[in-house]
């Protein structure tokens, strides 16, 4: 609670430093919140106040998996010191709504009632509505603001709708009680559609198909730091939540709605897959990549596992990791191009920077699953899990995508590596030499070491 | 009771459903305005006074009259309305018919769910709704405080001006 606080505050003040226009010192101040928060988070300080009510917990999975959303949001505000170098205005605001943003995310992952959760999806989502349309001149970024506005609150609606039928039958929001509820109601009507409600509200938040038609629109035309967040910490906090919402309230599910679970991730996996190959621009290309994730991720969430938690951090933060790095090339290749997004502005970037290529090329490995980068163990663990559970045949066609996944990662080397492309200086500065040598050594850290993460939850 | 129940309800979905029918943008307003009245009658019916005199306030008081600024502002023509396909039409058909489907098989057994707590003749009393607000649900109750900040932010964001037009 008490790091809630440190943020929540911390977002208020950077509006009033906003006033100053001093823009130096606002990502400084950001940072420090936030390490502040995470060690309140890890130190334990006010985590079981009596004032929670059991509305909040902070156990050992939402512990973790905030603080690996402070830890991404972090790497985030740094690379903000390359974006947000030549703008002048609204730079306090936008970073204290990024800051109000990582509120919602840390509510969703330890939400222990469903008020809560729902709150946590708006917080998070509100502030993402505002900044995906930050770039005020650009039709594509009003068109992504407008687009995302539209269809998470029509899931909004659908999710709310699912909780006041869940409400309806199990007469309470807590999820304890609500787990005590279900057995007697697994027959019950209106429970079948309110949870079918609260999967589709939460599939349309992480973007699974066939709910994830706002994703590549909205993915392409918003501020490139804001789809890294998108792609980082709102998947990563639209999963825990998922998975919390599963395993604490909802599991076993009807047999009717595992079916739907079934469908959710087949389609995830396969759809984007295929999609991804046809792609021209490298923003739509991840986009489509981190619908793919999503897919494997509903595979985790399928196999109600022990490990499942861990599995779930390690990959979204391997992935989120490996996307991070992949977003601030883009940006500053995209700089030195004259603001294209296709893929040929990679054009003989091995030729120009042999640092940015190498490190491009780390975050496609591992995002493609190739040993020993951490994506492999993530691809891996998840797999492993699946088949432990007898998962044989949704397994089989996971390993195929990821193969599929292998082929277009690959596609972007072709440029990379190709002899065409003039000659042009990529100004690359120190903040963002910083968060890309920090990610790149995580994932080889993580890759041959993955029970640095997988250990932590017992 | 009964008699007024099946009255307002019958008022609820005549008018919203004259809100999607009606081709008149205003028509649908004043049609949303009769519908929400309708529901604040029925907030009334289960002895929830609060709910009732908020709904009436915020929905038919400050929100639909925004409505009807809008609609005014945006000059809603026939003309300029997007046309869709037979095919969308129809998908759409098929699809708003089934999730209607789905959505009275899963009232049809919603009869045979007991009430949890006894029927308690105060429970909508401000008082009452005040104490479960500020005891039991205090987290979420001021936690929605940031949701508000930030979408009064953004509206500041979205809605000033620039001076400079620099890029």
């Amino acid at each position: 609670m008490l790091s809630l606080i440190i943020i929540i505050t911390a977002g208020l003040l950077l509006l009033f430093v906003g006033l100053g226009r001093n823009k130096d010192i606002l990502i400084p101040l950001a940072m420090t919140a936030i390490l502040l928060a995470m060690f309140f988070q890890i130190s334990g300080a006010g985590r079981d106040s009596a004032l929670l009510n059991g509305m909040l917990v902070f156990d050992p999975v939402a512990v973790g998996f905030s603080v690996m959303m402070m830890v991404i949001t972090l790497l985030i505000l740094l690379l903000g010191v390359e974006y947000y170098a030549d703008m002048d205005r609204n730079v306090a605001e936008n970073f204290a709504l990024l800051l109000f943003s990582l509120t919602g995310a840390i509510l969703m992952v330890s939400f222990n009632n469903l008020v809560v959760l729902f709150l946590g999806i708006e917080i998070l989502s509100i502030p993402l509505y505002i900044l995906a349309g930050g770039k005020k001149k650009s039709y594509r970024s009003n068109e992504a603001s407008f687009k995302y506005f539209l269809l998470g609150s029509f899931a909004s609606a659908f999710l709310l709708f699912g909780i006041a039928l869940l409400y309806g039958v199990t007469a309470s929001f807590g999820l304890d009680e609500i787990r005590q509820a279900m057995p007697r109601f697994m027959d019950s009507g209106l429970l079948k559609t309110g949870v079918l409600m609260i999967i589709i509200g939460m599939a349309f938040k992480v973007a699974a198909v066939p709910f994830h038609f706002w994703s590549p629109d909205v993915y392409e035309g918003s501020p490139t730091l804001i789809t890294a967040y998108m792609a980082t910490v709102v998947k990563t906090a639209g999963f825990a939540a998922f998975w919390r919402l599963l395993d604490l309230a909802l599991i076993p599910l009807p047999e009717s709605l595992i079916w739907i679970m079934w469908i959710l991730t087949f389609l995830t996996m396969t759809v984007s897959s295929f999609t991804a190959l046809w792609q021209s621009s490298f923003k739509r290309l991840l986009a489509y990549s981190s619908i793919s994730n999503s897919g494997f991720l509903m595979l985790v969430l399928l196999s109600s596992d022990p490990m499942s938690p861990a599995t779930l951090l390690y990959y979204t933060f391997t992935y989120s990791l490996a996307s991070l790095i992949a977003f601030s090339v883009l940006f500053s290749v995209k700089k030195a191009s004259g603001g294209s997004e296709q893929l040929d502005i990679f054009n003989g970037l091995w030729k120009n920077n042999r640092f940015i290529a190498f490190v491009l090329a780390i975050a496609l490995l591992s995002l493609a699953g190739i040993p020993p980068l951490a994506g492999f163990f993530a691809k891996y663990m998840v797999f492993f899990q699946a088949i432990r559970q007898d998962f044989l045949w949704i397994t089989l066609i996971a390993i195929l995508m990821a193969l599929v996944g292998i082929y277009y990662y690959f596609s972007v080397f072709r440029f990379v590596f190709s002899s065409k492309g003039e000659p042009r200086t990529i100004p690359y500065p120190l903040s963002t030499r910083i968060v890309v040598l920090t990610a790149v050594l995580l994932l080889f850290i993580l890759g041959v070491y993955p029970a640095l993460l997988t250990g932590l939850f017992p | 009771m009964t008699f007024l129940f099946y009255l307002l309800a019958a008022v609820a979905i005549l008018t919203a459903m004259m809100v999607v029918l009606s081709r008149n943008p205003v028509g649908s307003v004043i049609h949303l305005v009769l519908c929400f009245l309708a529901i604040a009658g029925h907030f009334i019916l289960l002895n929830a006074q609060f709910l009732a005199v908020v709904h009436i306030i915020v929905y038919t008081g400050a929100i639909l009259v925004l409505f009807l600024f809008v609609i005014m502002l945006l000059n809603l023509n026939p003309t300029n309305e997007p046309r869709k396909t037979p095919l969308t039409r129809f998908i759409a058909l098929i699809a708003g018919g089934l999730l209607f489907l789905v959505l009275i098989a899963s009232l049809r057994g919603a009869m045979e769910i007991r009430a949890a707590n006894p029927f308690n003749h105060e429970i909508g009393l401000v008082r009452d709704l005040g104490k479960v607000l500020f005891k039991d649900f205090l987290v979420p109750f001021e936690i929605s405080s940031v949701l508000f900040i930030s979408a009064m932010v953004g509206a500041v964001l979205l809605g000033k001006r620039d001076p400079l037009t620099k890029n």
